[in-house]
């Protein structure tokens, strides 16, 4: 039992994988992991299921698997959903959500490869991409 | 009764505050453009700078409008420049039927050493590549092993990186966009991928 245990913690935390590095922070910013919650700064890393709270005044700059880029303004909620991008395999998926304040999304090596798997979540509906750049307000 | 004219009201603002605008930006190739869909329909937002805005679910986005670049500053100047750096790749090239780079490479790859340290901490990806002659499997195996190589390259100079992985994405990521059973040199290189 107690080998079977391990061995599913083994292979869980194989596949929560780093996906994100944090390049730059101000302020004060956090993420939610598995119900712990977590103080981020320059250097950390992101993994699936991430949930990226910055406090007023804060903002985060990210760069993703596929050199993907993302950064977020104060008072702001963003969800990892999931994010895989593994040309070997021909693996493309990317669901993002932005639940509240500002981002700007620029598309990585997904946007040349599969821009059809990336789907940005807003409270109303959705962004799909073709290779691009925006910006996003929730309010 | 009191209970229920609070609820209304709370009902009424949380309507009046749900609102959503996407803004397409300039990323620098040709044809961007993004879909902004509710369940109710979607708009296409293809030239720089204009913007669609969203109320509900149930309802189709707004029509395609334009920002003006002072209210885009006012409103995203602070989370543009919150952007990290772009990643950088540089790309490294062998002499023929050889695993030694050639004399350009080897410049190049001195490059790649001085953006890893300027950019710390990074993470960085060697991503092998092949043209498109050949089986998938086989050239997935090649640039896999090309990719290795670099990979102990960087590794004799002590460098640190956060991570640091050999990668072979063989010839599902083309540098430059062929057909299958294609002869063309710059597409087999090892790309060195900086985050």
């Amino acid at each position: 039992m107690k080998k079977l245990l391990i061995l599913l913690l083994l292979s869980s935390s194989f596949i929560v994988a780093n996906i994100a590095i944090v390049k730059k922070t101000t302020g004060e910013v956090e993420i939610k992991r598995s119900g712990k919650v977590i103080t981020i700064k320059k250097g950390s890393m992101l993994k699936n299921g991430d949930i990226i709270f910055t406090k007023s005044k804060s903002s985060i700059g990210v760069i993703f698997d596929d050199g993907t880029t993302l950064s977020l303004g104060e008072k702001a909620i963003f969800v990892i959903h999931q994010f895989k991008v593994k040309p070997s395999k021909k693996e493309y998926k990317v669901d993002l959500e932005l639940k509240k304040g500002k981002a700007m999304f620029r598309s990585g090596k997904i946007g040349k490869l599969s821009p059809k798997s990336v789907k940005f979540r807003i409270p109303e509906g959705a962004i799909g991409i073709r290779g691009t750049k925006f910006v996003v307000e929730v309010k | 009764m009191k209970k229920y004219i609070h609820l209304s009201i709370l009902a009424i603002l949380s309507i009046g505050c749900s609102k959503t605008t996407v803004v397409l930006l300039d990323s620098g190739k040709p044809n961007s453009s993004i879909i902004v869909s509710t369940q109710k329909g979607s708009s296409k937002v293809d030239k720089i700078g204009s913007y669609v805005e969203l109320k509900d679910s149930n309802k189709a986005p707004s029509a395609v409008k334009k920002m003006s670049p002072d209210e885009l500053q006012n409103r995203f100047g602070k989370v543009i420049s919150s952007a990290p750096k772009k990643p950088i790749s540089y790309r490294l090239y062998f002499k023929k039927g050889s695993t030694e780079l050639t004399d350009e490479s080897k410049e190049i790859f001195k490059k790649a050493l001085n953006s890893i340290k300027e950019r710390s901490p990074c993470m960085v990806d060697i991503i092998g590549h092949t043209d498109t002659v050949g089986s998938d499997t086989i050239n997935a195996k090649v640039s896999l092993k090309r990719s290795k190589y670099v990979k102990s390259l960087i590794e004799k100079t002590g460098l640190k990186t956060l991570s640091m992985k050999a990668k072979g994405y063989g010839e599902n990521d083309l540098f430059v966009k062929t057909s299958d059973n294609v002869d063309e040199a710059k597409n087999r290189n090892v790309e060195i991928f900086i985050k």
